[in-house]
């Protein structure tokens, strides 16, 4: 399946990168703003996206409604920092499947992509 | 009609098929009864009429010899037969008068009534006999005409016989009755034979007709002779051969051949009918015996005729009775045992079920009474195994039910559940109407239910929230991380008072069959932990407080502070005294003392490095300077009172803690003057690196103690408040900034000396030098007539000196802004005040671009010479 990582924070990206499991997730890309993830999204058809929120340029929510409308059938997990409750059920709202918030641990990570992609594959 | 006849009660259901049944019996029986009786009355009827027959015939035997008796005395013309004829007569008349008395007995009136006019016509033919006699006696009758006159009395008399005994049912009784009557008319026609033969022999000739006549009477004596031995039975038969034989009748037959030979006729008369009389003496032996077997036979028939009607009617009433006793007991058993089952059945329609029912006929019915005992055993198993769920049915409500609502009654939390259009269950714990203060929760939907509670952003993610929570393509976790009741506010009213709580509300699906059925809220009450939590964390604050506070004490020198807090805190008691003094007038001006107050208690809290003070003074700065933009009205005051009250209060903490801390100062070994005097310096050297720092401007001090004074406590706060003024103006006017320093050829860091000497007049004499730009006369000089100082004119008279000291005036201030460490005005003359205050003068010497001094002396007091007491 092919991985697309959206996340301003270059730190954060290689987190995600090293913590994908033991699923066969390819890395179809890398973007650090909405515009550019959006691009990707275009050119690539990731199955997997993990979406920040707070992003300059385009941010996460603005960004999602574009991907939905472009590829409906991502999965698209939320990682972001915003605690604001509301901002996070409209990420759900606009069809986002998973949720966590930073900071990351490695297991929790797992955990996300386990449940991401188990609940959608029945 | 059918309907009709199976609504019938099952006892007229079998009168109905019974009645019938019996009268058919009955009218049946009725006719064999009937039968019996007719032919009892028939045969005894026959008997007595036999009776009769055979008296008649007893008279016919006695006419028949008469006649015969009669001929011969008539043929001899009175010569002979005449005595024979007389005793015939009278054995004639007796058996008359036998037959006369016979039929006149009562017990034969049965068959006279029916015969009465028979026998009394032939009575009349008798009565003809005493004519016929005395016709007989004159001799005016020929013998033929005679015989006729008898035969025509015995004719008639054969008649009757034949009709009294020829009615009769029974067929063997008919057939010898007919048998006996030819046998009667063929005896008649011997007797006739006798009569004609007796005649014939006496007057020994026959003529024609007479031969005739005779011949016939043989053929009809023969032919009814004959008909008789056909139909007779074979008893009579055997009796009529066995008797009808011997001489008289192969004598008799003889004679017959002789007068049908119509030959000679020399036979003596007597002897022919003697020889006849034999024979027909031995035909009526005969006829007295069939007489006899018929009478006998009659009594037999009517003996069992009656038996017979005797025994129908018993065997009749005797099945009757028992038809009608078993039918009876049947239908009575039937019947009671219906009742039975009705009763049983009544009892069970009403519920009982307690008994069993007994029918003891093994019948169809007592089939059913089996299937229905049954049947109630099955319905009491039934009941048992109802009652037994029912018992675990209310054995679960007791203990499960119950226990839950116990549960939900006394649960400190809040508990429900939600459905699928967010409504609140109508069971939830008791602890729901506690949190919200509020009855009747259920029904309502929850995020109407919160509205009045939380803040409008919290319900808009609260009613998605719950949206997702309902979908089941979302993770329970995922969503679950998004609560925006997780941990919130909440706004309750009671009686119009409104409560602050904090709630944490926690979710959990309830799934059936993989649907979300409901969704599990609980609720509990946070405001204790939370507020707990809150004063844990101001305990913290308060503790860090607590802890810099010790810090900053320790890092002190004890005298310099404890100078500090004793100055402070008679400073501040200053600002209540005068304002206590002011009341009422200038507020403006006491503002501004309070004001210079504060700013100089700032400056000293920031040199000594008590970070915890300079920030206290400096928020009460703050706070007055916001009321010297405004008019400044009474009520102002109080709020900056309380403000330096609090001051005050940590003033007074510190001092407590220092008390402390100087205990342990005083156990060292080294000299505590010393040690206070080292830390008095090294506090001015922090005090100068901040402010450098903080105003960019590198400095350096350089402390020059000539003869090593210690500085006496009461001068320990003055020296410093002093030095502190100094250095602030130094750095805030004098030094210039580095890139400044570095175009005037300066060295880059600027340089403060400060020098301690102590002159034989037991005076100190303090020197302060920086290498800054000096003062600016004409600078100062604007700034003083701007500030309304002093006239522009007055100045016209002013020395150079003069004018630079106008900047000890209170209100003078050459920079712009106010800071820390510049002030608005107070620092320098304040140092004025000071030195004044402790009795001492000061002089200034400066060149503008190059450096400014200032010389002090303070006069020293001989008993200020001894250390701090720690409990002074």
């Amino acid at each position: 399946m092919k991985l697309l990582i959206v996340d301003d924070s270059s730190i954060m990206r290689r987190t995600i990168e090293k913590n994908l499991g033991d699923y066969d997730l390819e890395i179809v890309g890398m973007a650090s703003n909405g515009k550019e993830a959006l691009e990707m999204v275009k050119d690539t058809m990731p199955d997997v996206i993990t979406l920040d929120i707070t992003m300059p340029q385009m941010d996460g929510i603005t960004c999602l409604e574009s991907i939905m409308q472009i590829h409906p059938e991502a999965k698209v997990m939320i990682i972001t920092a915003l605690s604001d409750k509301l901002t996070g059920l409209q990420a759900l709202d606009k069809g986002a499947r998973g949720f966590m918030y930073k900071p990351v641990n490695p297991d929790d990570l797992t955990k996300a992509f386990d449940k991401l992609l188990n609940r959608n594959a029945n | 009609m059918r309907n009709r006849l199976h609504d019938l009660s099952i006892r007229r259901k079998f009168a109905v098929v019974l009645v019938p049944l019996v009268l058919t019996i009955l009218v049946f029986d009725y006719f064999q009864i009937r039968d019996s009786f007719l032919d009892y009355k028939d045969s005894t009827r026959l008997n007595k009429a036999i009776i009769v027959g055979i008296e008649i015939n007893h008279v016919v035997h006695e006419i028949q010899k008469e006649r015969g008796i009669t001929s011969g005395y008539l043929s001899a013309k009175g010569e002979s037969f005449a005595q024979e004829l007389m005793a015939q007569r009278e054995r004639t008349d007796s058996t008359l008068q036998v037959f006369y008395r016979e039929v006149n007995d009562p017990r034969l009136d049965d068959v006279m009534q029916i015969h009465g006019k028979d026998i009394e016509d032939l009575k009349t033919y008798f009565n003809r006999l005493s004519q016929i006699r005395s016709q007989v006696d004159d001799l005016t009758l020929t013998p033929n005409r005679a015989i006729e006159y008898f035969s025509d009395i015995n004719g008639a008399a054969l008649n009757t016989v034949n009709d009294l005994i020829n009615e009769t049912r029974d067929k063997t009784l008919a057939q010898q009755v007919h048998a006996i009557i030819y046998f009667l008319k063929s005896k008649e026609r011997t007797s006739i034979e006798r009569a004609m033969g007796t005649q014939v022999f006496a007057v020994k000739r026959m003529d024609n007709d007479m031969y005739n006549t005779y011949s016939s009477l043989v053929s009809a004596q023969e032919s009814y002779l004959d008909a008789f031995l056909t139909i007779t039975n074979e008893e009579s038969r055997e009796y009529f051969e066995r008797i009808v034989k011997g001489p008289d009748v192969d004598e008799a037959r003889r004679l017959q051949q002789v007068l049908l030979t119509n030959r000679s006729f020399d036979e003596d008369p007597s002897h022919f009918y003697n020889v006849l009389t034999g024979k027909i003496n031995s035909l009526k032996m005969v006829e007295d015996f069939m007489s006899d077997r018929i009478h006998n036979y009659t009594e037999t028939v009517a003996a069992s005729a009656n038996r017979e009607f005797v025994l129908f009617v018993v065997i009749d009433l005797v099945v009757a009775i028992i038809t009608f006793l078993l039918v009876g007991s049947i239908v009575r058993n039937i019947v009671s045992n219906v009742n039975i089952l009705e009763a049983f059945t009544k009892k069970i329609a009403a519920g009982d079920l307690s008994d069993e029912v007994h029918v003891s006929a093994r019948d169809e019915l007592g089939h059913y009474a089996d299937t229905f005992n049954v049947m109630v055993e099955e319905i009491n198993k039934s009941h048992a195994e109802l009652k037994k769920e029912r018992d675990q049915a209310e054995y679960l409500y007791e203990n499960i039910y119950k226990q839950s609502e116990v549960v939900f009654e006394n649960v400190h939390q809040g508990i429900f559940l939600l459905d699928k259009d967010f409504k609140i269950s109508n069971l939830y714990s008791r602890a729901m109407e506690d949190i919200f203060e509020q009855k009747k929760i259920g029904g309502e939907n929850f995020g109407n239910f919160m509205r009045p509670h939380i803040i409008p952003r919290d319900l808009e993610a609260l009613e998605m929230f719950m949206k997702h929570l309902f979908n089941k393509d979302m993770d329970e976790e995922v969503v679950n991380q998004l609560n925006p009741v997780e941990q919130v506010k909440i706004f309750t009213e009671a009686d119009g008072i409104v409560n602050t709580k904090y709630i944490r509300v926690s979710f959990t699906r309830i799934e059936r069959n993989g649907e979300i059925q409901s969704i599990m809220a609980t609720i509990s009450d946070e405001t204790e932990s939370v507020l707990l939590q809150q004063h844990l964390e101001e305990a913290e604050e308060k503790k860090k407080r607590e802890t810099e506070q010790v810090l900053s004490i320790l890092k002190i020198d004890p005298a310099v502070l404890q100078g500090f807090l004793h100055n402070s805190k008679k400073i501040i008691k200053g600002i209540s005294e005068r304002y206590e003094a002011n009341k009422g007038r200038d507020l403006k001006e006491l503002m501004n003392f309070t004001f210079e107050t504060i700013h100089n208690l700032k400056g000293n809290a920031m040199v000594i490095g008590l970070d915890l003070m300079r920030e206290k003074f400096h928020l009460i700065e703050e706070s007055i300077a916001e009321f010297k933009e405004k008019d400044v009205a009474g009520k102002d005051f109080l709020t900056i009172l309380y403000e330096i009250d609090e001051a005050n209060k940590i003033l007074e903490d510190m001092e407590e803690m220092l008390h402390k801390v100087a205990s342990v100062y005083k156990n060292l070994p080294s000299e505590g003057q010393l040690v206070t005097n080292i830390m008095l310096l090294d506090t001015l050297e922090k005090g100068l690196e901040k402010m450098s720092k903080e105003l960019d401007k590198p400095v350096s001090l350089t402390f020059k103690n000539e003869k090593n004074l210690v500085i006496p406590d009461n001068l320990i706060n003055p020296f410093k408040d002093v030095m502190i003024q100094l250095m602030r103006n130094s750095l805030s006017h004098g030094i210039e900034s580095a890139n400044v320093r570095v175009a005037l050829d300066k060295m880059v860091k600027g340089n403060i000396i400060v020098s301690v000497d102590r002159t034989d007049q037991n005076e100190m004499i303090i020197s302060y030098c920086d290498d800054g730009k000096g003062l600016d006369i004409e600078e100062i000089a604007t700034k003083a007539v701007e500030r309304e100082i002093i006239t522009e004119a007055s100045l016209e008279d002013m020395s150079d000196e003069e004018i630079a000291r106008l900047i000890f005036n209170n209100g003078f201030s050459t920079a712009g802004k106010a800071d820390d460490y510049s002030g608005r005005g107070q620092g320098m003359s304040l140092v004025k005040t000071i030195i004044e205050e402790n009795g001492g003068a000061f002089d200034i010497n400066f060149v503008p671009g190059q450096f400014f001094e200032m010389n002090m002396r303070l006069p020293l007091l001989a008993n200020q010479n001894e250390p701090i007491e720690a409990a002074s």
